[in-house]
């Protein structure tokens, strides 16, 4: 079943149960797995379009966090350390796929096409998944997670100004194939 | 939210899924292969170590040869060696002997009571033989 909500990496997590995850605790593991699996998931489908792939990216992720916990030093809240994980294992995915080139043809991808189909929100779901593979990171990392370009920039390797003007060309060009689009609906305010 | 040509797009409304039911129990599945692998990869370590320095002894590198004084073995003496088999107990009864076979010289050396020098003499042979019962090779480093 789907839903419609907002990224929430925000929701914390009990001291307790992160001072248990530390020291290797697998039901404390497995209580950080419920509470962020469902944001971590749709943040790495939301990139990929892909679910097999989503799924396998955030298994990875867990199976890392095993270790990786020791390395949280609380400088910043666990959700948003946790949602970069998701995000730079999910550009890695992007990169061995080479969908992030800018040569990519986004019909050589299976990407959109291996979705799930909501029940609701189906619009914003196809917009979304009709932009080629950089430009819907961009579009989910900037608009829905809220990253600012600088740090974009930095993830992707480029300027400031090209992952602004990798947004405005990709929302541009959408805006001109939905021109005309009868589609258009209840996904627009 | 978006402009796209006039029409505003309002990203948080994507939906939401669910990952599989499956997934938890795919990555405690996935996390103990990796801790079987890393147990695996550091027993190889171990057991390359362990065999590293069983080597050397059974070569005879710390020391091989060398007597107490630090004059090279010759003449009458022998080194240890060994055809590899069996070598944490070989290596171990080796380093016995070895040590036997320094005190030993070093007591000679000093012309040390007759008593002390039968009492090394006796525990060497023990451990000679015991070095026998495990098949190894091996030789006084003693000018006797």
């Amino acid at each position: 079943m789907t839903t419609v909500s907002p990224s929430d990496f925000h929701t914390g997590i009990e001291a307790s149960v992160l001072l248990r995850a530390r020291r290797g605790d697998g039901e404390a593991f497995a209580s950080i797995y419920q509470q962020y699996r469902r944001v971590a998931f749709n943040l790495a489908l939301r990139m990929l379009g892909d679910a097999a792939a989503a799924e396998d990216v955030v298994q990875d992720v867990f199976v890392r966090l095993f270790d990786a916990i020791r390395g949280f030093r609380g400088d910043a809240p666990f959700g948003a350390w946790l949602r970069r994980l998701v995000a730079n294992s999910t550009l890695d995915e992007l990169r061995r796929r080479r969908w992030l080139d800018d040569r990519f043809d986004p019909a050589d991808s299976t990407a959109a096409s291996a979705g799930p189909t909501p029940e609701l929100g189906a619009e914003v779901w196809q917009l979304l998944m009709r932009l080629p593979p950089k430009a819907r990171a961009v579009v989910v990392l900037h608009e829905v997670e809220g990253y600012t370009h600088k740090e974009l920039a930095e993830w992707f390797g480029l300027s400031e100004s090209y992952s602004k003007s990798v947004l405005s060309r990709s929302l541009r060009r959408l805006g001109g194939s939905l021109n005309g689009d009868a589609e258009a609906g209840s996904a627009y305010v | 939210m978006s402009d796209l040509d006039g029409m505003r797009v309002d990203w948080q409304r994507l939906p939401s899924f669910e990952p599989g039911p499956d997934a938890w129990s795919a990555i405690v599945a996935r996390r103990r292969g990796v801790q079987r692998r890393r147990v695996l990869q550091r027993a190889g370590a171990g057991s390359v170590a362990v065999l590293g320095l069983a080597f050397a002894w059974l070569v005879g590198i710390p020391g091989r040869g060398i007597a107490p004084d630090g004059v090279p073995a010759a003449g009458g003496q022998q080194v240890v060696r060994s055809d590899g088999g069996g070598a944490n107990e070989r290596a171990r009864m080796t380093v016995a002997v070895r040590q036997l076979d320094h005190r030993l010289q070093a007591a000679l050396d000093r012309g040390a009571p007759a008593e002390e020098v039968a009492m090394l003499k006796r525990s060497r042979q023990q451990y000679v033989q015991a070095l026998d019962g495990v098949g190894a090779g091996h030789g006084a480093l003693v000018s006797l």
